[in-house]
């Protein structure tokens, strides 16, 4: 009705208008605080849908105005919304606009993924990550630019090797068998992520490094039930949202960046022992074996006579040095547009991305294309298409375990007696005194090569059936196709007795997601307003691979297996598919209370048919306080929110067909087919579940502090447990919904304005995030005892412990006296013992997971220059180094490989308190080498994570070059790192699990570069 | 009116899609079939069989890793950790986290639940299915006496064996060990039933890659010795022996004979290898030769001491000069390829049998003439003096069992079953003790496997070894 009145009104107006003289409103918008001119404002008349947006000193113009009354809406981002009424006459209207900085982001839409909604309105629990943080940050996956910025996710690179995945957990490990890994949500559709290798032996290439950074908008964490239950199980472990670029109303923006830098590891990692100490441990540690006192005899002159280390007293190699990419070059550059008018908006990029990594060989290439677009047909309907086509080429090497071939094991493996190359220069292959290959050939001449090629295109149309109801249809392709090639060069190395090998493998998935949505408004009166989402989803992956292998190859510079003389091939595919079906609603009372709901059917078809449908529900109340008068009345406080969720969520995240009892056709023998059993199964396998619960309270007072405090607990229970079976059964595991645990802790977050001038600006941020977890119901067997899940040094899942607890014997140092390696007993303290075997494991504190980290950052605007840093902290967990068997072998394996420096502290005579034991030749009785404590370190750690300066190139001088505005910019990434732990040489940062094994170390950058607008 | 149609449509959207519910979601078994509806026909069973000998010929067991740890562990060889493998058990200091013994452990019952499944199969009991649930019975004693000795505690004082499982899935999931006596009356049973099933016909004894009756009798030779029944060890061997199908190669054909591949004169039963198993680095002949990850070496002893000038069978035996190592002597005459790695394993041969029965001649007190008689069936073959009566007593017969099997992972518990000790071989063995490891000491038999301490509560571990 009101509408109509108004389309009177307007109705009437139009004779006169043809008469009137047009009028304009001019005038300057400006920060209220500071004074200082905000380009970039728009000022926009929504009824006659027209605007203009504030030049570099803060001037807009509105001009061929109708006379009339409008309401002006002016916006910026970062600060609060204005809304005046503005006459307008013949003349010029001139209005100054002050905009008083928000400080929350109170009108900052929360992107959810499903939709998006006020900050100030959502009781959920969220980070906001805006793209200043990651844009220009030179990392092949962008998640790695996370660290530190959001409460809550611990992030740790699995490698250091470009392009290599994340280990992201939000909130902790809130299950043991099913994934923990977050869900990955681009523009409101459930991607595919992890790892696009298929091989384990060699680098790992995430699917996110095939997003370019700069085309993200923001990315959005979404943490809690009431904002993770939407997405159903795939949300459980949390949801990473990122949102990219699109078309935007006004003049086409063109930007372009161009950044170049280098990298080195930022911890060197432990130092080896030079090639005088090895042959003085060598020639010492024969001498200490009285085995060996007939063949070579019982001083150090006779072991030198008799059995030399076979050092030439010259040679001194670091292999380290030698497979070392010292100040590998990284560079990055971006083109894009961004434009549109009131139909059709377009947003268009290209994107080069080229990163060489710290040892030689390994690099990443990504090559990105965007291009979005949107089109109103009319005013109800809208249709909009985004489009991103990539491609990323990682050349990769061996690295993650024991591998000869690896040029990360090669600096701790190989010796230093060896020489790295021959007098002419090439690299020494045949003069090694061990196995391990020399990793200067095998860098040169070997391939271990990702390609990832990959599509996403989202369509998406909306209908706007009346001005209440909207009907949404979403339907997203992910399309990748990644090709593998690992080649063995037929002289030298692994393939050297097949004289060559060749492994191919290539495989497409195909993911597509299916969303249809009715969005119903409803505001019965003006206190109360309500918000209704139902939905359905469909989402199905297809995913095929095809392979083959071969050996035997004729020359060099063929690498196909049509070149070998024998080759085998194969193929597989899998499938899965889910189906929803949700419902949603918000609702809001006078902006002082809300309250969201949502309840989800879920099928999935990793569980039997009359087990794969599951009920979840959240729900997630707000009160805002400062709403109400008595708070109202307190000046300091600008506002105050408190905020409660809970919910109920599922994890379907098990392997493919775990439920089904199969046998498998995967088998031969002697070239004829074989049958096998495979899998126990489980009918009545089904979700795993856990009831979230989240409480907390944001506030934002004296107009400068602004931050946040949340508690949060995750009971899981049913867990998808993969209950180890007694090997008697011929499996080795069955899935079974059994065991609970949970995940509790705390989130804070603080923001400061210490200072805000128009020409000075200072602001300290921070966050912490507190966490522990703990198994607390496990499976019990037909004894009655619980059923553990151990690895050899960690407690996958053990009662009253943490899950990925450490255990083992716990070291107890050197026997002054012999020189013998102790323990204790008990695996805790006390009384110690020579005795590996007689020395009992025990819980040592500590899991491989942080319970404690966070970001403190500050940035400092000293008129157009600026500074910013980000500190990144993690306490808490410990580290295991996997491989110091062979490192601190104290010459168990007779320094037949590359030993740590610090094997050089050992102990020689009755009193010396040493770090290391008498080293023995050869001598293994005493396996003072296996694990203990002696290899477990303290992983906390202090890492700048950025330190960035910059200066804002003034207009005064790009307005005669046609130049909106440019920063040019110096990036340090990882420039400095300090541990705790004095014996911990390695960087703290490792995979989730903890392991030191040996892979590349993550890099330390600085970047130079600049960015334009035009 | 317009609206109306636009909340038609998109209820038909919603509509459409939920139909179709219950197919979407059906995911496909791309590689694998329903257990239940996997065992229907002959074929079926005949391909479980073949499942068995999938497991069995894998590297991690018979196919490279038993012969290779049983050789280090002996005086005949030792790990030279060239590549880090076989380490811990040429050094023998396993723990219950352990590779090598839970591969062992993990793959015989996972061999010993397919023979389990062909063995209960419900399927109409024709001459053929007869011969094939023999053979699954065959393989079920050959796994069984295998884990009998690497775990079992008949030599290291103790009277435990390993849990005798005879069906799949039966329900028990933390199953107890098992005495070692019960473990030798299964395998006994089981050798029996199949010698009662299998047919005798030629036709079904000529593919050696496969069990054969003739296998089992050799089999049961060879069982027969070991749990020294020594007369029914040399009706056994002497009906093989009877059966006039196998042969010794001479001098002369010595090497060649096993440079062939498969199909050796001499061979009963061996494990088929195609360039399609792609055995790489774990292939048996990677590890006995000079190769990159060559970690077995013969010791000196073995190398220097045990052939005649004469023997033949030193043609089997190379050395080679290694940069920094100095000369190393290698068995390289047995399993030759170490390019495409697909050497057939002998799993039992003629000669083999021979010695069985000599053995079991000499222990039973039979006229050491008519022993010498045995071994110079081989003897003759070897370029070596025959035996005499006066040259013939157990540590001859020994010594010859010693010379023949060699590399094949047979001294290791030839010393342990007649209670002697390892004695050490070469200065490089890589343990401690100074003369070789005592008889009887705990760590001659492998530990219980960690994975299956954890995961069944029934199950105890051997003398010495952690539990955790």
């Amino acid at each position: 009705m009101l509408k109509r009145l108004q389309f009177l009104a307007l109705a009437m107006l139009l004779p006169i208008c043809a008469f009137a003289q047009s009028g304009s409103i001019t005038g300057k918008v400006t920060d209220a605080k500071t004074g200082e001119p905000l380009a970039g404002a728009t000022a926009y008349i929504q009824s006659l849908q027209k605007g203009a947006q504030a030049d570099l000193d803060g001037f807009y113009t509105i001009s061929n105005l109708p006379s009339g009354s409008y309401e002006l809406v002016v916006k910026y981002i970062g600060y609060r919304e204005f809304k005046t009424t503005v006459e307008v006459g013949s003349g010029t209207v001139q209005l100054d606009i002050t905009l008083d900085l928000d400080l929350v982001g109170l009108e900052e839409l929360v992107v959810t993924g499903y939709g998006s909604i006020d900050r100030a309105s959502f009781t959920g629990t969220v980070s906001s990550v805006a793209a200043e943080k990651f844009e220009s940050v030179p990392v092949a996956s962008v998640d790695a630019a996370l660290q530190g910025q959001a409460t809550g996710v611990s992030i740790s690179a699995s490698s250091g090797t470009p392009g290599s995945t994340q280990d992201i957990r939000i909130r902790g490990i809130s299950s043991i068998n099913a994934g923990t890994a977050p869900l990955l949500v681009i523009d409101g559709v459930p991607v595919v992520n992890g790892n696009t290798s298929t091989n384990s032996a060699t680098s790992s290439l995430g699917f996110l490094s095939t997003l370019n950074s700069a085309d993200i908008e923001n990315i959005t964490i979404l943490k809690d039930a009431a904002s993770t239950s939407p997405y159903g199980a795939r949300g459980t472990n949390g949801v990473i949202v990122i949102t990219t670029k699109s078309g935007r109303e006004g003049n086409t923006t063109y930007s372009v960046s161009a950044q170049r830098g280098v990298n080195n590891p930022a911890v060197d990692g432990p130092g080896v022992l030079n090639a005088s100490q090895h042959d003085e441990l060598y020639t010492e540690s024969l001498v200490n074996n009285p085995a060996y006192a007939g063949i070579c005899g019982t001083t150090t002159a006779q072991v030198k006579a008799n059995c030399a280390s076979g050092w030439d007293g010259v040679t001194d190699t670091d292999w380290g040095e030698e497979a070392r990419n010292e100040n590998a070059v990284q560079q990055e550059y971006n083109l894009s547009a961004r434009g549109g008018n009131a139909t059709t908006n377009f947003y268009a990029s290209m994107g080069v991305f080229n990163q060489e990594g710290p040892v030689n060989g390994s690099s990443v290439e990504r090559y990105t294309g965007s291009f979005d677009i949107s089109h109103k047909l009319d005013d109800r309907v809208k249709f909009s298409n985004s489009l991103t086509g990539s491609f990323v080429e990682q050349d990769g090497i061996l690295e993650g375990a024991g591998y000869f071939g690896s040029p990360i094991l090669a600096k701790y493996f190989m010796l230093p007696i060896d020489k790295a190359r021959n007098d002419d220069g090439t690299p020494n292959i045949t003069d090694l005194s061990n196995s391990v290959f020399n990793p200067l050939y095998i860098q040169e001449n070997d391939i271990d090569r990702n390609r990832t090629y990959r599509l996403i295109n989202n369509s998406s149309l909306d209908i706007k059936i009346n001005n209440n109801l909207t009907f949404t249809t979403k339907y997203a392709i992910d399309f990748t196709l990644a090709e593998e090639k690992n080649y063995n060069n037929i002289y030298y190395g692994d393939a050297d007795d097949e004289s060559g090998t060749v492994d191919d493998y290539t495989y497409r998935n195909f993911n597509y997601v299916w969303q249809n949505m009715l969005n119903y408004n409803w505001v019965p009166s003006s206190d109360h307003s309500f918000n209704f989402k139902v939905w359905n989803e469909i989402q199905k992956n297809y995913n095929f691979q095809v392979g083959g292998s071969g050996e035997g190859i004729a020359t060099t510079g063929l690498f196909n297996l049509n070149t070998t003389a024998i080759n085998t091939g194969w193929s597989d595919s899998y499938d899965w598919a889910v189906m929803s079906f949700t419902g949603l609603v918000n609702y809001g009372f006078q902006d002082k209370i809300f309250v969201d709901a949502s309840v989800r059917q879920e099928g999935n078809s990793r569980f039997a048919d009359d087990k794969r449908w599951g009920s979840f529900y959240s729900v997630g109340v707000g009160y805002v306080l400062s709403e109400e008068e008595f708070i109202k009345n307190i000046d300091a406080i600008n506002f105050l929110k408190v905020r409660a969720s809970y919910g109920l969520t599922g994890n379907a995240n098990v392997g493919i067909n775990t439920y089904q009892a199969t046998v498998s056709y995967t088998g031969a023998y002697n070239d004829l087919p074989a049958i096998s059993t495979s899998n126990l199964g489980n009918k009545d396998l089904t979700w795993e579940n856990a009831n979230s619960y989240d409480v907390g309270i944001e506030f934002e007072a004296f107009e400068k502090l602004n931050g946040s405090a949340t508690f949060f607990r995750k009971n899981s229970y049913d867990l998808l447990f993969s209950v180890p079976l007694s090997r008697t059964t011929g499996h080795s595991s069955q899935t079974q919904n059994i065991g609970e645990l949970y995940n509790q802790g705390f989130e804070f977050e603080a923001n400061y304005d210490v200072v805000r001038t128009r020409d000075i600006k200072w602001n300290i941020s921070g966050n912490l995030t507190l966490l522990k977890n703990e198994v607390t119901d496990l499976p019990v067997d037909g004894n009655g005892e619980d059923i553990e899940l151990k690895g050899s040094t960690s407690y996958t899942a053990v009662r009253g412990y943490e899950v990925g607890a450490w255990y083992m014997r716990k070291w107890a140092g050197v026997d002054p006296d012999n020189g013998d390696p102790l323990w204790y007993i008990d695996g805790k303290g006390g009384a110690t013992t020579n005795d590996y075997n007689a020395a009992e494991t025990a819980y040592q504190g500590g899991s491989a997971m942080p319970t404690k980290f966070g970001g403190i950052s500050t940035r400092v605007d000293v008129k157009d220059f600026y500074v910013s840093a980000t500190l990144y902290y993690s306490f808490g967990n410990k580290v295991y180094d996997t491989w110091a068997t062979y490192q601190m072998s104290d010459g168990r394996f007779g320094y037949s490989y590359g030993s740590y420096a610090s094997q050089y502290d050992r102990w020689q005579q009755p009193g010396d308190d040493a770090l290391n034991p008498k080293p023995i030749y050869g001598s293994n009785a005493r396996l003072s080498t296996n694990a203990s404590t002696r290899r477990l370190y303290d992983g906390d750690y202090l890492r700048l994570k950025n330190l960035n300066i910059g200066y804002n190139v003034p207009a005064k001088y790009l307005e005669n070059v046609g130049v909106k505005s440019a920063t040019i910019y110096f990036l340090g990434q990882n420039l400095w790192t300090k541990t705790f732990d004095d014996l911990l040489e390695f960087d703290p940062e490792v995979r989730a699990d903890g392991q030191l094994d040996l892979t590349a170390a993550p890099i330390k950058s600085v970047t130079v570069g600049i960015r334009a607008n035009f | 009116m317009k609206k109306y149609i636009n909340l038609l449509i998109a209820l038909l959207f919603i509509a459409g899609v939920s139909t179709a519910c219950e197919d979407y979601l059906e995911p496909t078994l791309p590689d694998s079939k329903d257990t239940e509806s996997a065992l229907g026909t002959v074929d079926d069973l005949n391909a479980f069989v073949l499942g068995i000998m999938d497991d069995i010929n894998s590297t991690t067991y018979m196919g490279s890793h038993i012969p290779v740890a049983l050789a280090v562990r002996s005086d005949n060889f030792f790990s030279n950790g060239n590549s880090g493998r076989f380490t811990t058990v040429s050094q023998f200091v396993q723990t219950a986290s352990d590779g090598y013994a839970s591969s062992v452990w993990t793959i015989s019952y996972q061999a010993i639940s397919n023979a389990n499944v062909v063995i209960n199969a419900d399927l109409e009991e024709t001459d053929e299915v007869k011969h094939i649930k023999g053979q699954a019975y065959a393989l079920r004693a050959l796994i069984y006496m295998n884990l009998n000795m690497f775990f079992g505690q008949e030599h290291v004082g103790g009277t435990l064996g390993v849990p005798v499982v005879t069906a799949y899935n039966d329900g028990n999931l933390i199953p107890a060990r098992n005495t070692v006596t019960e473990v030798w009356n299964q395998v006994e049973a089981d050798l029996n039933a199949a010698a009662a099933n299998m047919s005798q016909d030629a036709a079904m004894n000529n593919d050696k890659t496969v069990i054969t009756y003739n296998a089992v009798k050799a089999l049961q030779s060879r069982y027969y010795l070991y749990t020294k029944q020594y007369a029914k060890a040399i009706t056994a061997a002497d009906a093989v022996i009877a059966t006039g199908e196998y042969s010794v190669p001479d001098a002369a054909s010595l090497a060649t004979e096993w440079a062939k591949d498969g199909g050796y004169v001499n061979s009963i039963f061996e494990l088929a290898y195609n360039a399609s198993d792609n055995t790489g680095n774990e292939s048996i002949a990677r590890f006995y030769l000079d190769t990159n990850y060559g970690d077995v070496e013969l010791t000196l002893d073995a190398a220097t001491n045990l052939y005649d000038p004469t023997d033949a069978r030193l043609g089997l035996i190379t050395s080679n000069v290694h940069a920094n190592h100095g000369l190393q002597y290698r068995l390289s005459g047995k399993y030759p390829d170490a390019v495409t790695n697909d050497d057939n394993v002998i799993v039992i041969r003629y000669e083999e049998v021979i010695l069985n029965k000599a053995e079991a001649q000499i222990r039973s007190s039979v006229a050491a003439g008519t022993v010498a008689t045995t071994l110079n069936l081989i003897a003759n073959k070897r370029g070596i003096v025959p035996y005499t009566a006066a040259t013939t007593d157990v540590d001859a017969v020994m010594l010859e069992r010693r010379r023949e099997l060699i590399g094949e992972g047979f001294r290791f518990f030839d010393l342990l079953r007649n209670g002697e000790m390892i004695p050490r071989g070469d200065a490089q063995e890589p343990y401690s003790d100074a003369l070789g490891i005592p008889a009887g000491d705990t760590r001659l038999v492998y530990p219980i496997p960690l994975s299956e301490l954890n995961a069944n509560s029934s199950m105890v571990q051997n003398e010495d070894y952690n539990s955790n």
